[in-house]
Order: C-alpha cells, then structure tokens, then sequence
C-alpha cells in the first residue's frame, strides 16, 4: 500500500508539470479563454479582432480558441503602438474583441479577421456583418492561402454579401496613398519564412491585394490573401524575420484603418 | 346749448388753435393783469381798515380775487382772443377720394342683397357723396392696392387685385401730390390690410401736411365663421431638391377644434401660362385648429425640386359655411437655383464623424464636400477637390481661394493651427463673403482648443468656457452608470435643422430614442440672440 501511492501521484504531477510548463510558454491563458474588450477605456479608435465560429480545420470553438486568435495578442497590440506613433488617431485603448452576435459590433466600424478560410455564420451573425458592412463598417481579412482557402473564405463571404463583386487593388488606388503611399507591394510572409525561406504558404504563390466595395465604390472588405500580415507585426522586433515585411504590413494596416476613418 | 352760447360746435374748439389778435405783446397783457391785481391788493388793504369786521379776513380776499378776475377778463378781451380752425377753401381744395380695389373688396357680405363690398361703395359715392363733394371742391378719384393710381370714373375699379397696402398708398399719394392742394382724403376700404397696419412714416407724412383721412369702412369688422392665413414664411432662394419648410401662420373664427387640411402647390407651370392647369401639390397635412382669435403657427415640409423660378401657393382647405374662401390662400415665390454650394471642412484629426459626414453628403448631387483631414503631425489629406492642386498646400491662405467656398466647418482643429493670416481670413469669409461657419467639438476644439484666446470668438454664438476639460469621451455609453444625449430645445422642435423625419410629434419621439453620445463637448452659454436647438442632457 505504502509503494502505491508515490506510483500514482507521480504520472499526474508530471501531467500538472507539463501543463504548467505550456501555459507559461503561450503567456498564461494565451489568450484563448479570456480575451479582452476594451471598452473600458475611452477611445475614439478600437482595435477590434473578430470572433467567429470556426468550421474548417482550425480547431476549437470561439470562445475556446480557434483560428480567430492566432497571432493575437502580440500582432494587435504591435499595430496600436504603431497607429498612435505615426498618426493622430486617437487610439489609447488596449486590444478589443468584437463578437458577431452582439449589436456591439456597430460601435467598431473597423474590424480584423484572421484564418477566414475556417469561418462560418449562422444566418443572423451573417446578416448583422452585412448591415455592419453596408451602414459604413470596414473588414480587413488576412492569412489565408491557396485555392482552396479562398474558396472557403468565399463559402463565408457569399453568405454575408451574395452579390460580392471581388476586384483587384491597384497600386494607384487610393487606399494605398491615403497616408503613406505605397507605390510598391509585395508578398508578406509568415513567421515560417525563416526556417524555410519561402514567402508562400499551399499554392498561394501569387500575393491577392483585393477588395469588396459598396455601390458608392468605398471599399468595405480588404482582402489580403497568400500572405500573412499577422505575423509581420508580431515578429516585427525579431532580427530574424526581415524588416522589409515588417514595414510594408505597418504600412499598410495604418493605410487601411486611414481609408476606414476618411472613407 | 354749446353751439348757441359759443356760436360754434364743440368740435371746432377741440381742433381749433387758440391765439390772440390784438396788436400789443403778449407780455403786456400778463404785466397789467399781475397790475391790477397787485393795485386792487393795495386798494383793499389800504381800506381794510374802515371796513366791517365780518368783511376782514378771508372775505377780503375773495373780494380782492374776483375784482382781479374781472379786470384780468376786460384786458383779456382787449387783446381780441380768438380760435383758428382750418378748412378747406372752396373750389381751392382737393379731395383725394380713394376706393380699395383688392379681391376681398369683391366679398359679398350678407344682408346686402348679393351687393359686393366695392359696389356698397360706388353706390354710396354715386348716390350723392360724390356730387356734394363736387359742389364745394375739386375731387379726384384713385383706386387703391398695392399702390394709389388715378382713375377717370367708377366704371375704372376691377377689385381683383391680390393685396392691400394702405399706408403705403397714403404715403404714395401724398408724396405724389406734394404740389397739389390736397384738402383731405376720404378712404373707402374694407381695411383687410396685407402689410400689417398703417406705418409712423405714413401718419408722420399726412401730418405733416396736415391732410386729414376720413375713412368709410364696409363689411364685417370680423366674420363669425372664417379662416384667414396672415402669413406664411419660406426661405426665397433654395438649391434643387432641397427640403424646404414653409412657416404658416393663420387664425380662425367659429371652427376652434376643427381639423383643417393645409397645402403647399407648385402653381408655376399654372402661373406661367404654359397650357397646363394642373399644380403640383408639395405638401399636405391635416391641422386641428386653435381657439377663435388665436394666431396659430404650422410647419409644412416639402422638396422643392428641380431648379427654377418658381411660384408657390400656400392654402388652407374652404370649411362648410365659411364667410370668406378669399383670404385662405398666398403665394411666395422661390428661386431655386442649380449651382452646386461647396463646403470646406477642416478636420485635426481623423476620426468616425469625419467620415460618416462625408458619407452622408455622398449621394447630395447639390452639395459637394471639399475636406482636409489632418492624419498626422505633419500630413494632411485632402478629399473631394476638382484639381489636384487645390488645396495642395493645406487651409487656404489667401482671400480669393478661400472664398471659392459657401461654407465652412472646422472639426477637432486647435486654433494654434491656423496662422494669423488664416484666422483672420476666416473672420473674412463670414464677415465680408458672408459664408456659413460650422464648428465641431471634438478633444482639440472650442475651449480644449484654445479658441478663446483668439478674436474669433466674436463670431460664436456661445461664450466659451474659460477652462479646458470641456470635452468628454465615454467608454460603453450603454452601460456606463450616466447616459449623455441631446434633447430638442423649443427652438429646435420648429427647426427645419433638427427635422429627422417630417411630423414635429414624430420628431420629437425620434430624437428621445436617439443613442446616447459617445463623445460630447459643452459649447458655452448662449449670447444673446442666438438660437438654441438643443440640449445636452445627462440621465
């Protein structure tokens, strides 16, 4: 009886050890049980990530996980301490969350989503981002590669704008000199890009810069598709991811969110 | 009795001036009466002694008062007092006979045997006024409305004329006939005046020459049953296919609490002749009618259309047994015009008012929005110009690009951004070009944006408060423990600006259920004459 018992405990505080050694490597919580809102501050600007049900790959539901959060919170928070160096959009609030089942959502006409090739929506969810797109809102989506991501990411998007007429961005257009002009863009890698020195992720060789406009020709969704402007922001302060990628993704979310707030 | 003690009426003594005829100076007369009472003062005083007892004392002196009141009456009547009194010489003498020739002279008021307002008049003058007139005195004949003009005969009056001025037309005639012996002027009218009364300036000019005005009124002084509109207010020049507001005042008799159908028509392809009778009907609403007596005022609200002259009928519906249709309709012309108003709008910082103004502006083909979006310290960026070289190099600086625009707003701007030149350039375009100025609170306006320290001020309508700290940001309004709205002030419930949607109980109901405010900034007190149309409030 005696030599059972330290036999039984041992495995489970290896279990607890090994549980406790992850959660301290992903910050905690990692950001996937509890995220912030940041409404508690006053701003006139919110960073707003958006939370959405996952269908394909991906793993985890909403509130759990899943591809919404990746990248979160270290790429958002990087994007807000460049907004409030380089422009004078007051922004003084932490990160922020916006959920589709929540009018909540109108307070943030500007939105972030990640990983869209595994989003879904129920028929209220969809029909509340199409109001939040139509009444003025603007979405920027981003990390998803390949043909049969894009289809995927359509699968949603068909359901929140069936008519969606998707173009391609010029570099002349507008929203790519509204703050900075950006006469030259080119494909922003993920983090892998420095073990494998390749820009692509599945078949997404070709950087996709596109768009969703409204009848008044404003453009409400941009679309970043074959490259990952996620991680260019969260490994910004890495020397080993190239600066060039870095600064071209701060350039262009502060674009993006300048078109939003003049457009 | 009067006239046989004093030869003459009443009247000539109340109009008659008083003076003396007698050839020595007034001052004399009032020397030798204060003489004589002074003399028979020594007189009585010099025999008081061998007076009787009872005579002594107060006695005396009523004796010495009435012997100084007939010594004052016998040098009175030395001085040869008499009374002046104008009249008319005959044959010497005009009389200006004027006959209202407006529509509601051809009212037929009852009891009168289908007998017009206009005809009572040319009968009574032809029966004998105007023969007994011409026995004494030349006479003219004018027709009145708007203005006097002279008529040969009667036969000349067509009352069809749309409005009445009788003091201008006084004043007119008067004017007219400054080299004419004009004795007096007799007035036929209804007195339904459209220019609200008889001025100081009419009366002060017949005065003057000492016309006097004998006036015949006909018709009711007032109707038992009727609606009469007094006015009705709508801005004279507009932009096409604006929104428009038509101010209606009127008054009503014997319908208080009657529902009354109020309409503004497009009369102007009717007006102009072109061949087609039909107006278009702008607007239509029922109103329940005040009390008798009481000035009621309405709101109507319609889009104007297209760009033109254009000529606008605003009536009230006739009600069963109403005396008099005549006085249920005006008109007021508008001019509408199809030049595109552009607005430069300064914005410090970028921000969601900025955008969802210019949105709302988007589809308005009338109005186009120049702006300047201030995105960083040291970048702006300019949306909505023609050129690209307009507004190249940030506000304006100089007079003749500033005043390309009709208006002005400033958003979230500190006043330090603007150079004295274009502070004073501002001051310009509202006070020389006459431009519209809107101001935006914002954290880097009014007073958080040292707006008071600037000769600007002047041109607000509040006086700012003297400290900073003015502007707030909320959280979550919806779940913060105090909620910030606007509320509509009495001025802003009447307000064409504050008109969500078209009924004013509507509208009201709206702005109660309006979300409550995110941002929110205290404009300062009010100065004097300025309007308010909203509150902010807290709950």
């Amino acid at each position: 009886m005696k030599l059972v018992r330290p036999i039984s405990v041992t495995p489970l505080l290896l279990i607890s050890l090994c549980v406790g050694l992850f959660a301290l490597q992903r910050g905690g919580y990692g950001g996937y049980s509890r995220y912030y809102t940041g409404q508690n501050v006053p701003s006139e600007f919110y960073w707003s990530r958006l939370q959405y049900n996952t269908l394909y790959g991906g793993g985890g539901f909403r509130s759990y996980g899943g591809g919404w959060a990746q990248d979160y919170p270290k790429a958002d928070n990087d994007c807000l301490i460049a907004l409030r160096r380089l422009t004078r959009i007051n922004s003084p609030s932490p990160l922020n969350v916006a959920d589709l089942d929540s009018d909540h959502l109108f307070d943030y006409p500007w939105i972030y989503a990640i990983n869209v090739e595994s989003w879904t929506f129920t028929d209220e969810e969809a029909k509340r981002l199409h109001d939040y797109l139509l009444k003025g809102g603007f979405l920027v989506v981003d990390h998803f590669h390949g043909t049969q991501d894009w289809t995927r990411f359509m699968a949603g998007m068909r359901q929140v704008l069936p008519d969606a007429q998707v173009e391609d961005l010029a570099d002349s257009d507008e929203i790519y000199h509204v703050l900075y002009d950006i006469n030259e863009k080119f494909q922003i890698p993920g983090e892998q890009y420095v073990s494998s020195g390749i820009t692509y992720e599945k078949d997404g060789y070709v950087p996709k810069w596109r768009a969703i406009r409204d009848r008044h020709g404003r453009i409400m969704v941009a679309i970043c598709h074959n490259m990952h402007l996620g991680d260019a922001w969260e490994h910004a302060d890495e020397p080993e991811y190239p600066e060039k990628f870095s600064g071209l993704a701060f350039r262009i979310v502060l674009n993006y969110i300048t078109y939003s707030m003049t457009h | 009795m009067f006239e046989f003690l004093f030869k003459y009426p009443r009247s000539v003594y109340s109009r008659g001036q008083f003076s003396l005829l007698g050839a020595w100076p007034k001052w004399m007369l009032v020397a030798l009466i204060l003489a004589a009472a002074a003399g028979l003062a020594w007189l009585i005083r010099s025999r008081l002694a061998e007076a009787a007892p009872v005579i002594r004392g107060w006695r005396a002196w009523i004796i010495w008062g009435l012997q100084t009141l007939l010594a004052a009456l016998v040098l009175f009547l030395l001085w040869q007092p008499a009374i002046t009194v104008a009249e008319l010489k005959p044959q010497q003498n005009i009389i200006a006979v004027l006959v209202d020739d407006s529509k509601s002279m051809a009212i037929l008021d009852d009891g009168n045997a289908g007998s017009t307002r206009q005809a009572q008049a040319v009968n009574a003058l032809q029966n004998g006024v105007l023969d007994n007139l011409n026995r004494s005195f030349q006479t003219r004949l004018y027709r009145v409305d708007d203005v006097p003009a002279r008529i040969d005969s009667l036969k000349d009056l067509q009352p069809n004329k749309p409005s009445t001025r009788i003091g201008d037309s006084l004043r007119q005639l008067s004017e007219e006939t400054s080299d004419l012996p004009i004795g007096a002027v007799v007035l036929l009218s209804d007195g339904d005046d459209n220019a609200g009364g008889i001025g100081a300036d009419a009366i002060s000019v017949l005065r003057a020459r000492h016309i006097p005005v004998h006036t015949v009124g006909f018709g009711r002084e007032r109707s038992a049953h009727d609606v009469e509109l007094d006015d009705a207010v709508i801005a004279p020049r507009a932009l096409a296919d604006s929104r428009l507001a038509a101010k209606i005042t009127f008054h009503q008799r014997g319908y208080a609490g009657a529902k009354i159908n109020l309409t503004v028509r497009d009369v102007s392809s009717a007006a102009a002749g072109s061949g087609s009778a039909q107006s278009k009907m702008l607007a239509s609403r029922p109103v329940t009618l005040a009390a008798d007596g009481n000035l009621q005022t309405e709101t109507l609200m319609f889009d104007i259309g297209g760009a033109s002259a254009k000529t606008l009928q605003i009536a009230a519906a006739p009600l069963s047994g109403e005396e008099n249709t005549a006085n249920n309709t005006l008109t007021r012309v508008v001019n509408v015009g199809s030049e595109k108003r552009r607005i430069l709008y300064m914005e410090g910082e970028p921000r969601w008012e900025y955008k969802f103004i210019r949105q709302a502006e988007e589809d308005d083909r009338m109005v186009q929005i120049v702006s300047i979006d201030r995105t960083s310290e040291n970048k702006i960026y300019v949306q909505g110009v023609d050129d690209p070289k307009e507004l190249a190099g940030g506000f304006p600086s100089r007079a003749e690009d500033l005043f390309a625009y009709q208006g002005l707003i400033i958003g979230s701007v500190e006043a330090g951004y603007f150079t004295p030149v274009q502070q004073d350039l501002i001051r310009q375009f509202v006070d020389r070009r006459g431009g519209g100025l809107l101001l935006l609170g914002g954290q880097f306006a009014l007073a958080d944006g040292g707006w008071n320290a600037t000769n600007l001020i002047d041109l607000f309508p509040t006086t700012l408060p003297l400290q900073a700290g003015t502007f707030h940001r909320e959280a979550d309004p919806r779940n913060g423990t105090t909620h910030t709205t606007a509320e509509l002030a009495p001025a802003g419930v009447d307000s064409i600006i504050t008109r969500l949607v078209d009924d004013p109980a509507a509208n009201a109901a709206k702005w109660k259920k309006l979300p409550y405010l995110m941002v929110y900034e205290d404009p300062g007190t009010p100065k004097p004459g300025a309007a308010v149309l909203a509150n902010m409030i807290t709950l």
